[in-house]
């Protein structure tokens, strides 16, 4: 009876909300059309300019690199605080989970629009805002590793009067340093996603080039771009992939 | 530490470094002014104008809509396309296919999906479902597919041991192992929607991103900051139930 009250609740939620939102699958069918004619101009790639914007591609990887190294930078102590294994004092432990929390709520493009407004259109303000994205990610994922480390590995470390410091720095850190460069690596695939796609709010990158092609309706460019976007991050990935393997079998 | 070891992160904390102070704003007494008067001046970030919730709790209502159509059609597909992809319910070369075809709908963007069906439907809250949507069968399907390869093979066998069709192994036997998990991905992808739906308005895909980009052109700080509170109150509230639920499932 209760399963199917829940049933029943979500169904009358979704109904009420397609209602209101204007899903209507006739307009789908009928925009067929147009979303077609979008994307036969979009072929053939015009790869003419790929090679003239190719230092933007480069600034999005650096955007990229730069801001994992400084979300990570930034995220190690905060997931200190953050573990329970580590810091035994609950006020600190809850504080920095809540405030973390907090962090990952506000999706990157957003961050985005936000520091080009605060720092003007410039890749310095998309790497403010990757920076805060990654160290969102990589703290969470980190307090997470340092809170299924096993403790008792620690008590030879304090059985020889270790300080806090020195468990951390010989107990803690090597246990978990292939899980966060592992952490590390994955943050920067999704940071170069990431860096590409806030240039459209005008963090600069390659994403300026794809929302000027769009301005101008030069669609065969910006699919030129996209393609060469994606070998990139392919590449990028498998390469990070087989490093990461690597990383988490020893 | 070695010296390979020491050498090698002095070389990227200058890589770092030297990156970091090519993209250096230029900072100047009336940029510092600025600064401090968007975060903390009268119509300031850190000052919210409380007085437009009506209109911020409206947009959010439909982000949270968007998000939750969105799921629940990619939903509907994915879990007929994750029992097509997994290789043990379907033959080699269809998964393989329809594994291919995931893969190649995941690397496209959502911001951009959302430009492509805003072009076919126009813009409004339905082009954000379907682009959401859309992505997120690719993601589901996946893990749909992934569930479903690790489903013990006990029950189907009992089930055909006492003559029971395809349809009723797939009713009586899968299915039930699938749904639990299946659940669970749903509830994680409509937590990561809520975010994905609360931008897309930027690009004019309803929602709450559309008061946030009209607050941002107008540079009307304090409505910034009430929509951010807005925001993240929504997205903490969505991740907490949810989290609840999934903690029920499994």
């Amino acid at each position: 009876m209760n399963k199917k009250m829940t049933i029943l609740f979500f169904a009358a939620l979704f109904l009420w909300a397609c209602y209101e939102t204007e899903v209507s699958f006739k307009s789908l069918i009928n925009g067929f059309a147009d979303i077609n004619f979008f994307i036969s101009e979009m072929f053939p790639p015009d790869f003419s300019e790929v090679s003239k914007v190719f230092p933007d591609f480069i600034t999005t990887l650096k955007m990229a690199f730069v801001s994992t190294f400084y979300g990570a930078f930034l995220a190690y102590p905060i997931a200190i605080f953050a573990a329970n294994t580590v810091t035994k004092t609950k006020f600190l432990n809850v504080f920095f989970r809540f405030f973390l929390n907090l962090v990952r709520t506000i999706p990157d493009l957003l961050l985005a629009a936000l520091c080009v407004a605060l720092f003007g259109a410039n890749p310095f303000a998309g790497i403010v805002a990757l920076s805060f994205f990654s160290f969102g990610i990589i703290s969470k994922l980190l307090y997470e590793s340092l809170e299924s480390v096993d403790e008792n590995s620690f008590d030879p470390i304090r059985a020889v009067g270790g300080s806090w410091l020195s468990r951390i720095k010989y107990g803690i850190a090597p246990a978990v340093l292939p899980q966060f460069l592992s952490y590390c690596l994955y943050v920067f695939e999704i940071n170069i996603r990431a860096a590409a796609i806030i240039g459209l709010v005008g963090a600069g990158g390659i994403g300026t080039w794809l929302n000027i092609n769009f301005d101008l309706g030069q669609y065969n460019k910006i699919s030129s771009l996209l393609l060469t976007l994606f070998l990139i991050i392919a590449i990028i990935d498998f390469i990070s992939a087989k490093i990461r393997k690597r990383l988490m079998g020893s | 530490m070695n010296n390979k070891k020491i050498l090698l992160s002095l070389f990227v904390f200058v890589l770092i470094g030297l990156i970091t102070n090519e993209y250096l704003p230029e900072t100047n007494k009336k940029g510092q002014e600025i600064f401090t008067k968007i975060l903390s001046g009268e119509n300031g970030l850190f000052n919210p104008d409380l007085s437009i919730y009506q209109n911020v709790a409206k947009g959010l209502l439909e982000s949270f809509q968007i998000a939750l159509i969105g799921t629940v059609f990619a939903g509907f597909f994915s879990l007929m396309l994750g029992i097509l992809a997994a290789e043990n319910t379907s033959p080699k070369p269809i998964s393989g296919f329809i594994k291919f075809t995931l893969n190649a709908i995941r690397t496209i963007p959502e911001i951009l999906l959302a430009i492509i069906f805003i072009v076919g439907v126009g813009p409004g809250a339905f082009a954000g479902v379907l682009a959401l949507g859309f992505h997120s069968t690719g993601t589901l399907s996946k893990l749909t597919a992934e569930v479903t390869e690790s489903i013990n093979k006990g029950p189907i066998e009992a089930v055909l041991a006492v003559g029971g069709s395809q349809i009723s192994v797939f009713r009586y036997s899968a299915l039930p192992q699938i749904m639990p998990e299946f659940v669970s991905i749903l509830l994680y992808r409509l937590e990561i929607n809520i975010r994905a739906a609360s931008v897309l308005g930027m690009v004019g895909a309803g929602g709450i991103g559309k008061t946030l980009f009209f607050a941002l052109m107008a540079r009307n700080w304090s409505h910034v900051g009430t929509i951010l509170i807005g925001i993240i109150i929504v997205v903490t509230l969505v991740d907490y139930i949810s989290g609840k639920i999934r903690s029920k499932l499994i």
